[in-house]
C-alpha cells in the first residue's frame, strides 16, 4: 500500500521537474523588468523601467503594461439649450484598465493581419480590445463617442498610450534575438501592483510570452502622510491647518522685523 | 530634484511652479481680500491634480495665506473684528442652509444649468456695478486723498431702511452705525450662495461688505481675509475628515509662495486708493465672468472629466 502511494508520488514528482522544459518550449519569449518595484519616494517624479528579454528571431513584439481593470464614473458635458456647454449627467465606464501603455516593435497596424486577427482579438491587443471589453452605463450613450472622449481624457493623462517603435532588438543567433524597450512610468500612475506583458507576433502567429508583476510603493515621506490622511484624517486635517497658521505667523513676522529695519 | 511628489493627488509637479502660483495668488489675496480659489482650482487641475484634492488643499493653502494677510492687515488697523466675528456666524449658518437648499435644487433637477447661469450673470452684475461706480467717483474727486469711500450723497430707501433696523451698534475700525443683525442676515445670505456655488465667497463677500455695510474698502479687505481664515480652517479640516482630499505637500508648496504674496499684496494695497482697488477687483471679476462665460459657449476638447470640479 505504501509502497504504491511512493510510486505515485515519484511520477508525479518527475512530470513536474519534467513540465518546466516543455513549457518554454511553447513560450519562447522571456522578459525581465529592471527593477521590478519602484519606491515612491519624496521627490520622485516618474521613472524608466528596463524591459529585456530573448525572442523568436524573426519576431515582432508588443510588450504591455496594464492595470487592474475598474469602473470609473466621469460627468459628461453637453450642449443645454442648444447653446450652453454644462455637465448633463454622468457615464459610467465598466471594466477599464486604470492603465495601458503599449510598447511595440512596429505599428499595430503592420502587425495586425486578417489571419491572425481572432486570436489578436481574443487576447485583448490594443485600444480596440479596451472598447470590446468594456461596458458603457447608461446603455443610452452611443458607446463609440463616449469612448473616443474616453480615449482622448486617458491619453491625456498619459496613462493610455500607444508607443510604436520602442522596441529594439540585437543580437540575432539563430532562432533567437534579444530585445530592449524602455517603460516610461508616468508619476500619475499610482500605488499598486501592475502586470507587464510581453507578446511575440511572427507573421500569422501570436504568442503569449512571460508576465511579470511590477509594484509600486509610497514609501518615506508621502507613505507617512498617506497613512495619517487615510488613517488618521481628524489629526491629519488639524495637523494642516496648525501648520499652514504657524507658517502665516511666520511668514508675518519676517515681514515685520524686515519692516522695522527699514 | 525640482519635483515633489503629492501623495495624496498621487502626481507630482514642479516645485518652483507651485511656488509661483501660491505667490501670484496670495499677492491677490493681500491685495482684494479674495482667497483666489476662482483661480488656484482650474490652475491646479491644469497641472494634473484631481479637482477635489486641487480646491481641498487650495482651502488648506488659503489658511496660510490668510492668516499672513490678516496679520499684515492688522497692523495697519483695517481688521474690523466685530463685523466679522458676526458676519462668520452668519456664514456658517448660511453655509449648512446652502447645503441643503442644494440638495433640493439638485432633486428639482437642472440645478447646475441654474446654478452656473445665476453665478455668470452676479459676477457679471456685480463686476460691471463695481467698475463703473469706482470710475465714476474717481473722476469726481480729482485729489481723494482719503482712504474711505465716498460717504452716501443723499438719503436713498435703503439708508433710511438700515436706520430702522434694531439694535444699533457702532463698528469703530469700519467707522458705521449699522443694526447687528444685518452683518448676521448678509452673513447668512452670502454663506447660502457661496455653498450653493461651490466657492469660497470672497468675490461675493467683498462687494457686500463694500456697498450693503458701506465699509471703507480698506477695511473690506482685511475683514474679509480674517473671516476666509476662519472659513478655510473650518473646510480644510473637514475635507481631510470625510474626503480625505487635502494634500498637504501642495499646500504647503503652495503657502511658502502665498504667504510671502499676501505680504506684498498688503503693502501694494496700502498704496492703493480705495477706488482704485475696486476697479482692479471688478476687473478681475469681469475677467473671471468672460472666462466662464467661454467655457460655457466653446466646445470643450474633451466631452468627459472627472467628478468633484465646479
Amino acid at each position: 500500500m505504501s509502497q504504491k502511494i511512493v510510486i505515485t508520488l515519484f511520477f508525479l514528482f518527475a512530470t513536474l521537474v519534467c513540465l518546466p522544459p516543455a513549457l518554454r518550449a511553447e513560450q519562447p519569449v522571456t522578459l525581465n523588468l529592471d527593477p521590478t518595484s519602484i519606491s515612491i519616494s519624496a521627490f520622485y517624479n516618474g521613472t524608466d523601467v528596463k524591459v529585456s528579454g530573448e525572442a523568436p528571431a524573426d519576431a515582432e513584439l508588443l510588450i504591455r503594461l496594464t492595470g487592474t481593470r475598474h469602473d470609473v464614473t466621469l460627468k459628461k458635458k453637453g450642449k443645454v439649450g442648444g447653446l450652453l456647454w454644462m455637465n448633463i449627467g454622468e457615464v459610467t465606464f465598466e471594466n477599464v484598465p486604470s492603465v495601458y501603455l503599449l510598447y511595440t516593435s512596429k505599428a499595430l497596424g503592420e502587425m495586425a493581419t486578417a489571419e491572425n486577427s481572432n486570436k489578436w482579438d481574443s487576447m485583448g491587443l490594443g485600444f480596440d480590445a479596451i472598447k470590446q471589453d468594456m461596458k458603457v452605463v447608461p446603455t443610452t450613450n452611443d458607446k463609440e463617442v463616449v469612448f473616443k472622449e474616453f480615449m482622448k481624457l486617458k491619453k491625456h493623462e498619459e496613462l493610455y498610450k500607444l508607443n510604436p517603435d520602442a522596441v529594439q532588438f540585437a543580437n540575432a543567433n539563430g532562432a533567437m534575438k534579444s530585445y530592449t524597450a524602455t517603460i516610461h512610468v508616468p508619476p500619475k500612475l499610482k500605488a499598486g501592483d501592475y502586470q507587464v506583458d510581453v507578446i511575440a507576433v511572427s507573421g500569422n502567429t501570436i504568442i503569449e510570452g512571460s508576465s511579470q508583476q511590477l509594484t509600486l510603493t509610497q514609501i518615506g515621506f508621502p507613505a507617512f502622510l498617506s497613512s495619517m490622511a487615510f488613517g488618521r484624517s481628524l489629526v491629519y486635517g488639524i495637523m494642516s491647518v496648525v501648520i499652514a497658521i504657524f507658517a502665516g505667523l511666520g511668514t508675518s513676522m519676517i515681514f515685520r522685523s524686515k519692516g522695522g529695519a527699514h | 530634484m525640482w519635483h515633489m511628489y503629492l501623495p495624496i493627488a498621487g502626481n507630482s509637479v514642479n516645485i518652483l511652479t507651485i511656488f509661483g502660483l501660491g505667490g501670484a495668488v496670495g499677492l491677490l489675496s493681500g491685495i482684494f481680500g479674495v482667497g483666489g480659489g476662482f483661480l488656484m482650482t482650474p490652475l491646479l487641475i491644469m497641472f494634473g491634480i484631481p479637482a477635489t484634492v486641487a480646491a481641498a488643499s487650495d482651502s488648506n493653502q488659503i489658511v496660510g495665506a490668510s492668516t499672513s494677510g490678516t496679520l499684515a492687515h492688522w497692523r495697519l488697523g483695517n481688521v474690523d473684528f466685530k463685523m466679522g466675528w458676526l458676519l462668520l456666524i452668519g456664514g456658517v449658518v448660511g453655509g449648512t442652509l446652502g447645503v441643503q437648499v442644494i440638495k433640493i435644487l439638485r432633486a428639482m433637477g437642472n440645478a447646475d444649468f441654474l446654478i452656473t447661469v445665476t453665478y455668470v450673470l452676479m459676477l457679471g452684475g456685480v463686476g460691471s456695478y463695481m467698475f463703473l461706480e469706482a470710475l465714476q467717483s474717481l473722476k469726481k474727486k480729482e485729489a481723494p486723498a482719503v482712504v474711505t469711500t465716498a460717504a452716501p450723497k443723499k438719503e436713498s430707501t435703503y439708508a433710511r431702511l438700515l436706520k430702522k433696523m434694531p439694535m444699533q451698534t457702532k463698528f469703530v475700525k469700519s467707522g458705521i452705525e449699522i443694526s447687528l443683525l444685518l452683518p448676521l442676515i448678509l452673513g447668512t445670505l452670502v454663506g447660502v450662495l457661496a455653498a450653493i456655488m461651490g466657492v469660497g465667497g470672497g468675490f461675493i463677500m467683498v462687494p457686500v461688505m463694500v456697498y450693503l455695510l458701506r465699509m471703507p474698502m480698506h477695511v473690506v479687505v482685511g475683514t474679509s481675509l480674517f473671516q476666509i481664515l476662519f472659513t478655510c480652517v473650518n473646510v480644510t479640516i473637514m475635507q481631510s475628515w470625510s474626503n480625505h482630499t487635502v494634500d498637504f505637500v501642495l499646500a504647503l508648496l503652495l503657502l511658502l509662495g502665498s504667504t510671502i504674496g499676501a505680504q506684498i499684496g498688503t503693502t501694494l494695497s496700502k498704496k492703493l486708493k480705495g477706488d482704485q482697488l475696486k476697479i482692479l477687483l471688478a476687473s478681475l471679476v469681469l475677467i473671471v465672468c468672460v472666462k466662464m462665460m467661454a467655457d460655457l459657449l466653446l466646445t470643450p476638447d474633451i466631452l468627459l472629466s472627472y467628478k468633484g470640479g465646479h
